[in-house]
């Protein structure tokens, strides 16, 4: 909504400069800013042609001599078709600055210097109208600037408004805010109808079919209306409002629309085949050629106006083609009636269209309001199209729709506010803005029917709040309330795998749970997704199962901006399908390694990631839940078979990890080998072991062998760790593993492997001949079950 | 020993201290002069089997000796602790040894910040589904089918009555039915709009509602939380602006302005000149809030408010386009 700030200033009375009113109005609740009408029009004056000859060396321009309120008279040559002795136009003298850009100056053309440029509607920025130069009513001063004469020394004040406001998507409701903030009264404009003696009844009847979608239909008959040009003030309102200007029937339209919120239309009256108007619903493929000239398919949804025969409007949204008001139009059919918000809502849906007339009914327009613009309308158009209007109007309206009756407790009031605003005070609120008030104990308040927002109690109190000013009502810092706060569980777990992962140098990221079907089928096959019926894209579809894809994505982008060490987690969210109403969201964490490390620190080699970089994550993952992490190989669609394993915690899985396979890493785009792993986090809570039991510190010294000894490739640590705990007794308190180690000296196929073992005995000192002789027994049993060889 | 043997003892520790080059030849030194086996102490031992004049004149001179090392002990204690270490030269603009950290996400930096403000006074936090039924994301919060509120936000539907919550405030709906007044939340959460990715709008964005209600609650204690958290998130001299707006399901409603911290309300870009940039909405919880969830409205009254974490983080970070927190570059999240 955007209105002329002197439109405002000639309904209500108010002292504030447009900053200021602009600030006022935001701070009530309607938020607005102000720009001027249009660009700087300086030099620009109103001038007379006072003759105008064809130019001696170029036949198509016209030399003029143009009187602009000076002692002579000035030199102007112009090429436009329209120019004649004796017409008033806007005359740009040097100096002038046309759309902000163009610097007129005096020139030469063909020999003949022109001191000037007469303008046309388009270079002063006030239409796109470059047929000719701009005609001026022939009253304008001559040597006035064209801003005063025009009165163009105006702001638009573009309002931004809340959908619970549509009274003030026009000109009288925004001056009636303006009027509760200053105290000053509305001044409606009269209106005063000339009727002919025939009655408009004669000439049209009115019959709606569905008096819940249009509660209300209104028309009267005008007759030899000369369709021409608005006069220039219409003209100028309704461009600080946006709209373009057609011709004077629809222009004034417009205009009343603007003044009070209440769409209108006018029809080509010949063009009815019946002299009827039969509102109706539409019917399921019934087709109708809107005035923008496109045909649309209807249905059920949509209300027409009919003249019985056929549609020639669509019900509050838009006109058709054929019964337009054009310059051939002599009866004028003029329609202002009440649509119910819900069927223009449908309808604008169904037909995807938007208008100013939709825009304020959907979001619900003054039933009663319906005959004053109605005969607004009515005497502009014989004023300003000489029409002759029929006698009375056709109304129908079948139910009346009466104003709502509400009461306030003032006490209520204060109580919601924690302000301490007298009766009289809201009363005064309440009136200012129109609204019915008895006093008494508790108001008794009608809600005029303009402001369908106001609904129950509650709504008044927030009429009076705001304008009694929020920022009058106190701010209180003490507070009441319980002392049990708790937090949620899962969400401080969260936390702590967010330090850990990024103290071991992950980064977190945050991905869109809404993922591309394509990508996740690559993942996981013949499972159910959460599917969005109405997505913005084909990519963007599902909602995710697993983070996998989303990480992959991450890793692809960083991949592809020179990042060389991707290490990043995600704790996110999951949805799974249950069967039920809402699918289950599931909280997981997801690990992704690729690249690796670069050398950011001097003390560190750089090297590619490995799995053994997984595993040490998961590994302080654990610390978290006091438990440690083994990796056991299984099957997945994501990892590569060598390298897939399921991720046991305390014997109970959960999760998978491994190196991602080679098919689904070239169809994501990625050349590196990547590692993710992925943990349910309910899973992983659910492993923690209860709080840790003291162990009493040792009172005897431990002793240290290390064990070094080579073995096959195959054989893995965890077995010779099996063997040397099965071979030594309880004395063998630690195993670390120290040193892995291939090369010539361990010969082919044969890995050298470093263990410390540490004894310790909780009542003596271990003998050296104790330890030995266990030593020699893990030695043995590791050559028997393992094909071990000592080192030397 | 002779009183020779002693002088020549005494000689050659001097000069020996005086060249400690380290605490542990100190000790050393000590050791030898001093120590249970050293000449002194046996000196000190064996006096008793001296002749009683001669006893005399020893233990004084052996005290002597033992009092003049013990001096030089200390002096040369304290040289070689002054002294500089001998080892290999530090080079202290070196960076330091660690593994290099990784970093949070810029949400979860600013949800935490602004969790911990409100858990400071009080609020509990509380989570809700993301995937809701139509009824909690607007039914219950006084959004009217048909209504053009809810074109207000355009929501993502998986099912006639599933949709992809576009707000926290089911959260309130659903902790209500849980609880009994005093209920004091504060409820972060991802939300989703069904509106086309731009610089300016994402399709999946953060929220953090809070919501408290008890007897008496008034407009004044939502101005007062606000203004406190603002304070405390924005900065002391930070200015609160409480505009009239309009959200289904709060009544009085409004819009909250802080006053520019990027020109101190001078005006700039950020701003759009205004001085005033807009950080949440907020306003009394509606009455058929409380009546859909069973809350005696006469009995009770509540506050609610609800903001944006990604435009508090794009303002106080000048970030300037939203999809860089979906894209998670390394380079972008390196720099919070
Ligand atoms: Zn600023």
């Amino acid at each position: 909504m955007q209105i002329s700030l002197n439109w405002l200033k000639e309904l209500i009375d108010f002292d504030l400069d447009v900053e200021t009113l602009t600030h006022k109005l935001t701070m009530i609740g309607l938020e607005c800013e102000a720009t001027p009408l249009i660009g700087s029009l300086e030099k620009i004056v109103v001038c007379k042609v006072i003759a105008s000859e064809t130019h001696p060396n170029a036949a198509n321009l016209k030399v003029c001599q143009v009187d602009c309120g000076g002692e002579e008279a000035v030199t102007i040559v112009c090429g436009a078709p329209n120019v004649r002795k004796g017409m008033k136009a806007p005359l740009a003298l040097p100096g002038a600055v046309l759309g902000g850009e163009y610097k007129i100056k005096s020139i030469d053309k063909y020999g003949v210097t022109s001191d000037g440029m007469l303008c046309s509607e388009a270079e002063l920025g006030l239409s796109d109208d470059q047929t000719g130069i701009m005609r001026l009513e022939r009253s304008l001063k001559i040597g006035a600037p064209i801003a005063e004469a025009l009165k163009l020394d105006d702001y638009i004040i573009h309002f931004d408004l809340t959908p619970n406001r549509p009274d003030c998507l026009s000109a009288i409701g925004i001056a009636r805010d303006i009027g509760a903030m200053t105290g000053s009264r509305l001044k409606r404009p009269s209106v005063k109808i000339r009727e002919f003696e025939t009655p408009a009844a004669d000439a049209v009847r009115v019959d709606i079919e569905d008096d819940d979608a249009c509660p209300r239909y209104a028309a009267r008959v005008i007759r030899n209306v000369a369709v021409g040009p608005s006069p220039w003030w219409i003209k100028q309102r309704l461009l600080a409002s946006g709209i373009r200007s057609i011709n004077n029937v629809v222009d004034i339209t417009n205009y009343v629309m603007l003044e009070y919120g209440q769409p209108l239309h006018a029809f080509d009256y010949d063009n009815f085949r019946q002299p009827q108007v039969l509102v109706r619903r539409a019917r399921i493929g019934e087709k109708f050629t809107t005035l923008d000239g496109v045909e649309r398919e209807l249905n059920k949804d949509v209300l027409l106006i009919t003249d019985g025969d056929r549609p020639v409007a669509i019900g509050g949204i838009m006109g058709g083609e054929y019964s337009e008001v054009t310059e051939k139009t002599t009866t004028v059919l003029l329609e202002s009636a009440h649509f119910d918000s819900r069927v223009i809502r449908r309808g604008r849906k169904h037909l995807d269209i938007t208008s100013e007339s939709q825009d304020r009914f959907e979001r619900g327009a003054d039933p009663n309001i319906v005959l004053t613009a109605l005969d607004r309308a009515a005497s502009l158009i014989d004023k300003y199209a000489q029409g002759e209007i029929l006698a009375g109007t056709v109304d129908c309206y079948p139910n009346k729709i009466e104003p709502l009756q509400l009461e306030l407790r003032p006490p209520r009031v204060n109580q919601i506010l924690a302000t301490d605003l007298s009766t009289p005070e809201m009363i005064d609120i309440l009136d200012s803005l129109e609204f019915g008030v008895t006093p008494g104990k508790n108001l008794q308040v009608i809600v005029p029917t303009f402001r369908p927002d106001v609904t129950q109690e509650i709504d008044l109190v927030e009429e009076v709040a705001r304008i009694h000013g929020y920022e009058k009502i106190p701010c209180h810092t003490e507070t009441g309330g319980g002392l049990v706060t708790s937090r949620v569980e899962s969400e401080e777990f969260h936390t702590h795998l967010r330090r850990v992962l990024t103290a071991q140098g992950y980064y977190e990221v945050v991905t869109n749970t809404i993922v591309n079907p394509k990508e996740v089928l690559l993942l996981d096959e013949g499972v159910e997704y959460i599917k969005i019926r109405n997505p913005i894209s084909e990519d963007l579809q599902w909602l995710r199962r697993e983070l996998f894809s989303s990480l992959l994505n991450v890793v692809r982008h960083n991949l592809n901006h020179q990042v060389e060490k991707v290490k990043v987690f995600e704790i996110g969210n999951t949805f799974i399908p249950i069967g039920e109403k809402l699918p289950s969201e599931e909280w997981r964490l997801c690990l992704a390694l690729a690249g690796g490390d670069t050398g950011e620190n001097w003390t560190f080699h750089p090297g590619a990631f490995t799995l053994y970089d997984l595993k040490g994550a998961l590994e302080c993952i654990a610390i978290l839940v006091d438990r440690e992490v083994s990796l056991s190989l299984a099957e997945s669609k994501v990892f590569d078979p060598g390298c897939s394993f399921e991720v046991m915690l305390g014997g109970v899985g959960i999760g998978t990890c491994g190196s991602v396979s080679r098919v689904i890493l070239e169809s994501f785009g990625i050349k590196s080998e990547v590692f993710l792993g992925e943990l349910r986090i309910k899973s992983l809570i659910n492993t923690r072991r209860g709080p840790a039991e003291y162990q009493p510190l040792p009172r005897f010294p431990s002793a240290e062998r290390d064990l070094a000894i080579v073995v096959g490739e195959k054989v893995i640590i965890a077995d010779l760790v099996a063997t040397i705990t099965a071979a030594a007794d309880q004395t063998l308190r630690e195993t670390v593993l120290f040193d892995l180690y291939r090369g010539k000296q361990v010969g082919q196929g044969r890995k050298s492997v470093a263990f410390r073992l540490v004894f310790r005995d909780e009542s003596k000192t271990l003998t050296d001949e104790h330890i030995d002789n266990l030593c020699n027994r893990i030695v043995d049993k590791l050559r028997v079950e393992h094909d071990a060889q000592l080192r030397a | 020993m002779s009183q020779d043997e002693i002088a020549d003892l005494l000689a050659e520790a001097e000069e020996l201290l005086e060249n400690c080059a380290s605490a542990e030849e100190v000790e050393a030194l000590r050791v030898k002069y001093l120590g249970r086996k050293s000449a002194l102490t046996a000196i000190l031992r064996g006096l008793k089997e001296l002749d009683a004049d001669k006893r005399v004149e020893v233990a004084r001179e052996a005290n002597l000796a033992k009092k003049k090392i013990e001096k030089w002990l200390a002096e040369a204690k304290q040289k070689v602790a002054a002294a500089p270490r001998q080892v290999t030269r530090i080079d202290h603009t070196l960076p330091g040894k660690r593994y290099p950290t990784g970093k949070l996400h810029l949400i979860t930096r600013t949800v935490d910040d602004i969790v911990d403000i409100f858990y400071g006074m009080g609020f509990e936090v509380a989570l809700g589904p993301e995937v809701e039924e139509e009824y909690y994301n607007f039914g219950a919060l006084n959004f009217p089918p048909d209504h053009p509120a809810r074109d207000m936000q355009d929501t993502f539907y998986v099912a006639d009555d599933v949709v992809l919550r576009t707000h926290t405030s089911p959260i309130q709906v659903r902790e209500f039915q849980k609880r009994k007044p005093p209920v004091r939340i504060i409820a972060p959460g991802r939300t989703y709009r069904q509106e086309a990715i731009s610089a300016r709008a994402y399709c999946v964005f953060y929220q953090l509602e809070g919501f408290y209600v008890d007897h008496r609650v008034t407009f004044a204690d939502l101005k007062g939380v606000l203004t406190a958290f603002a304070q405390q998130y924005f900065g002391a001299d930070v200015k609160l602006r409480f505009r009239p707006s309009f959200f289904p399901f709060t009544e009085p409603s409004a819009e909250v302005d802080i006053s520019c911290f990027l020109c101190q309300g001078r005006g700039c870009r950020i701003c759009k000149h205004t001085g005033w940039l807009e950080i949440l909405g907020c306003g009394m919880i509606h009455p058929n809030v409380f009546e859909a969830v069973g809350y005696d409205a006469e009995e009770y009254t509540g506050y609610a408010f609800g903001m944006g974490i990604e435009r508090i983080a794009m303002l106080k970070h000048k970030i300037d386009d939203i999809r860089l927190f979906y894209e998670n570059d390394i380079r972008f999240l390196s720099q919070f």
